[in-house]
């Protein structure tokens, strides 16, 4: 059955000895080059993970000061970019693997007499993720991967990290150190019946509120204004709607910080104007109901142009026979818009829609510049009666230093926001176009 | 008989369309026309709710340009420099990695663009205590340097997302016949998409110049120094202040000094602005 002589490399055999040690696989399979290249690089791997890595991995798990290092923040980042290079080496060692398992079914199909020789293609497609021209993208994308994983991806990865600690005014660096603590954070915030719970439930209630009727709002008077723009035989549409823009043109951090001006209860103009007019003035921003209107109605005058001009479009891509026809047939101007425009414009923008629903849930400037959470609530934790999650944790975090819980309720955010999304992507198709992409 | 009636109707809707615009750009120009009012106002006198300043004076104008408190010039020179080299950093960074997510199928594709999605929606303010650390370790702490990478780096994953979009919509019949025609696949990438895809750069670009020109929370924590305040900070500074009233005047010129230059970048480009956001969207 088999030839004389020659050793027949079998896949299984090759792919054991490479999870044993990178590259013996390749070695045995006859790939005597890339099997050097690997053994090095394990080799290379193991002698940092004993001398480098060591130290910081070590402080990863503990948090203890480690050498030069004593600062428990320091020490968790520094241990968290270890962590990265071993996830990093892992990859290889897997690839390794396959390349092995690969390297030796390629050698023996072409050590069988008659197996034709392999295309210049398929070798180098088969050069896998780790050789040849198939690093090409890797290269373009190097650039904003380095800089997104030390601006993004480390510093996410801390602030979940801090989660699961006790960083607050008694654990502070550089002074004191903290610790891991497990799932005490959460448990804290979420246990029925805690002070903390009861403040979660009320900053999460005004969250959706806010969210909510903000996106609506903003999207009802956005769609109102985008009807009137289409209206047949409308004259100054360009000048109504560049006046119309204005506020999207505006950068927000100007518009809001104008706004603290218009609502201030001494000189702002609309409680001047409403004086003038024998009423009492509006207390803005020292009671609920009307700190929480201001900030919709500043939310609502900021958003409402970019909702404007994405039904505007969504608008203009609904072809025009689709009315005449429902006209021709008899149908009143209020069903074609129920029945025919309203569910087309859905459909086109509901996926937008969402998405601005989600960032709503975390719209932290508004809220931020304007009322910045208050007015404060007696009996609190610190939530004020605006505060939405993303203002309190960044009150608990850099006005109250209780860092582990302020990333605590961030990672809470985020599950819930990422779902809400991940579900909102499967719905609109995003992500099995890039499946199919592939 | 019909006819009268329904051209009657249609009077009465353009006339209820009218009155909705108009009632929503004057929604719209207020608080607008006000500042710009009230900048023009003596900074001593009381504020009134009206558009037409009594005494309209450029005081506050001057007064914005010369006092070493309220260096408006130095923080609007900051903030154009760290706007601009943000928004050049982010688009030469980002428009290969797009070019090569668009145009290229290596393993890890999905995955990357997946974690930049994923990874926008953490509340990024948690993220400060590390960039903190991180910049710190490389000197660039008050730095303009500092806040550029940060700003650049943060821009990642919306560009290349936006980026990407356009890329997948330009045909790829002409890269190809460039290649054909003995191109490298770099030179299709500059020569042949980069060109057609202008408009794109050009929205990218200027996202990315508009977010930091305004940004506030991570300028705060990164500059320390007034000297290298930019705007935003400036300004901030002047609503904090104890006479918030009396600077009212002073702050509403800073306002208006700061607004115009986008107000006027956004508007002639707007129509670019609202396809590239939407052209995703709106198919």
């Amino acid at each position: 059955m088999t030839d004389t002589g020659s050793v027949h490399p079998v896949p299984a055999v090759a792919g054991a000895l490479s999870a044993f040690f990178a590259g013996t696989g390749q070695l045995y399979a006859g790939q005597r080059r890339r099997g050097i290249i690997y053994l090095l690089t394990e080799a290379a791997f193991i002698l940092t993970l004993f001398t480098v890595l060591r130290g910081p991995l070590r402080g990863l798990v503990t948090l203890m000061p480690q050498g030069r290092f004593v600062d428990s923040r320091h020490i968790l980042i520094i241990g968290i970019l270890a962590g990265f290079v071993v996830i990093a080496y892992a990859w290889f060692h897997v690839a390794n693997i396959t390349d092995a398992v690969r390297s030796a079914s390629r050698a023996h199909a072409a050590r069988r007499p008659g197996a034709p020789a392999p295309s210049a293609s398929t070798v180098r497609k088969q050069a896998g993720v780790l050789g040849g021209t198939a690093l090409t993208p890797y290269l373009y994308i190097a650039p904003s991967l380095i800089s997104a994983f030390f601006v993004i991806i480390v510093p996410l990865v801390f602030g979940i990290s801090l989660a699961f600690t006790n960083y607050n005014l008694y654990h502070c660096p550089p002074a004191g150190r903290f610790d891991w603590v497990g799932l005490t954070n959460f448990a804290k915030l979420l246990k029925p019946g805690s002070t903390w719970r009861s403040q979660l439930d009320m900053v999460l209630i005004w969250n959706v509120t806010y969210a909510v009727l903000g996106t609506v709002l903003a999207f009802a008077a956005g769609m109102g204004l985008a009807l009137a723009l289409q209206t047949h035989g409308l004259r100054f549409r360009r000048v109504f709607r560049m006046i119309l823009m204005l506020p999207w043109a505006v950068p927000a951090t100007v518009s809001i910080m104008v706004f603290l001006g218009l609502f201030n209860t001494s000189f702002g103009p609309i409680n001047v104007l409403l004086r003038s007019l024998g009423l009492h003035g509006v207390p803005w921003f020292q009671q609920r109901f009307w700190a929480r209107a201001s900030v919709l109605i500043a939310h609502v005058w900021i958003s409402t142009p970019f909702n404007m001009s994405i039904i505007s479009a969504a608008l203009q891509s609904i072809p025009e026979e689709v009315y005449e026809a429902a006209l021709v047939d008899g149908a009143s101007r209020g069903h074609v818009f129920s029945r025919i425009t309203f569910p087309l414009l859905m459909s086109v923008v509901s996926p937008i829609a969402l998405l601005t629903l989600a960032g709503n849930f975390n719209n932290f400037g508004i809220i931020y510049l304007l009322t910045g959470g208050g007015p404060a609530v007696a009996g609190s934790k610190g939530a004020g009666a605006t505060d939405i999650l993303m203002t309190w944790v960044y009150n608990l975090g850099f006005q109250q230093l209780q860092w582990s819980t302020a990333s605590a309720l961030a990672v809470l955010v985020f599950i819930f926001v990422v779902i809400f999304s991940m579900i909102n992507f499967r719905l609109s198709g995003v992500l099995s176009q890039l499946k199919q992409e592939e | 008989m019909a006819m009268p009636s329904k051209r009657r109707g249609k009077a009465v809707e353009m006339i209820f369309v009218y009155l909705t615009l108009a009632l929503a750009c004057a929604v719209v120009l207020y608080p607008l026309l006000w500042v710009i009012a009230c900048s023009f106002r003596v900074s001593s006198g009381l504020i009134s709710s009206s558009l037409i300043p009594s005494n309209p004076t450029t005081e506050n104008y001057r007064y914005i340009f010369t006092d070493p408190n309220v260096n408006f010039l130095r923080w609007f020179l900051n903030t154009i420099k760290v706007s601009a080299l943000s928004s050049a950093v982010a688009l030469a960074i980002t428009t290969p990695a797009a070019y090569a997510f668009s145009r290229m199928r290596f393993s890890g594709r999905r995955h990357i663009l997946i974690s930049f999605m994923i990874s926008q929606m953490f509340p990024s303010f948690i993220a400060i205590v590390a960039l903190y650390t991180l910049l710190g370790w490389i000197g660039l702490i008050d730095s303009h340097l500092g806040l550029i990478l940060l700003y650049a780096g943060g821009a990642v994953p919306f560009s290349i997302w936006l980026l990407k979009g356009y890329f997948d919509s330009v045909p790829k019949a002409m890269e190809e016949s460039a290649m054909i025609d003995g191109a490298t696949k770099l030179q299709a990438f500059t020569k042949v998409l980069l060109p057609l895809a202008r408009p794109i750069l050009y929205v990218v670009g200027l996202i990315n110049f508009i977010g930091p020109y305004a940004e506030y929370i991570l300028a705060q924590s990164v500059i320390t120094s007034g000297a290298k305040w930019t705007t935003a900070m400036g300004m901030r500074s002047l609503t904090m202040s104890s006479q918030f009233a009396t600077d009212w005047p002073v702050f509403s010129a800073t306002s208006v000094l700061t607004a115009i230059p986008i107000v006027i970048v956004f508007l002639s480009a707007e129509k670019y602005i609202v396809s590239g956001l939407t052209q995703g969207a709106v198919k």
